[in-house]
């Protein structure tokens, strides 16, 4: 366990909270 | 009489060790848990979340500060409600204690996560490993958050 676990832990939840922003956009859009 | 004087003898020499651990303690946090500290906060903020890390007279404590929080204003108002990592010198050990509940998100866990009795027992792996450990489960938990909006 290092700080480059971290870098990981850090990108895969950078990759969900973009996901979750784009379908909310998505949802947006379509109303 | 002689008795007493053993008791007050072993309670002083107690006291004395005490207070050694508590300056090597103070030595160790600000020359390895400190440093440490720093560099996983400046990769938070690479990724756009922030940090804060509070040196006292017994204790270090890092705040992690999630983009989250941050941006949704979902921050409790009170610094202890924050998630943490903190290391501690109390009764004579050195506990670290953790709080991975992030706002919005009612999973997590805080308390006392690990208790050291000499310095000599902290690595800058070990560090390196609870801080991991610790940060990795508040941002699971922010995962959560995003999932269930």
């Amino acid at each position: 366990m290092s700080i480059n676990d971290l870098e990981k832990v850090l990108v895969s939840y950078g990759n969900a909270a973009k996901t979750a922003q784009e379908k909310e956009i998505e949802k947006k859009n379509q109303k | 009489m002689a008795m007493l004087q053993k008791q007050h003898k072993r309670k002083k020499s107690r006291k004395r060790t005490k207070n050694k651990l508590l300056e090597r303690f103070k030595v160790f946090m600000n020359e390895n848990i400190k440093p440490i500290m720093k560099q996983y906060g400046e990769k938070l903020k690479e990724h756009g979340h922030d940090y804060k890390i509070d040196v006292k007279s017994n204790s270090i404590e890092m705040q992690i500060l999630p983009d989250i929080v941050k941006r949704e204003s979902y921050s409790l108002g009170s610094d202890d409600k924050n998630a943490h990592i903190g290391f501690y010198f109390k009764e004579g050990e050195i506990r670290v204690s953790s709080l991975t509940i992030v706002p919005a998100v009612s999973s997590g866990s805080g308390g006392v996560r690990k208790t050291f009795k000499d310095i000599d027992e902290i690595s800058d792996k070990e560090i390196n490993i609870i801080l991991t450990n610790v940060i990795t489960e508040i941002f699971d938990n922010c995962k959560m958050a995003i999932g269930w909006r």
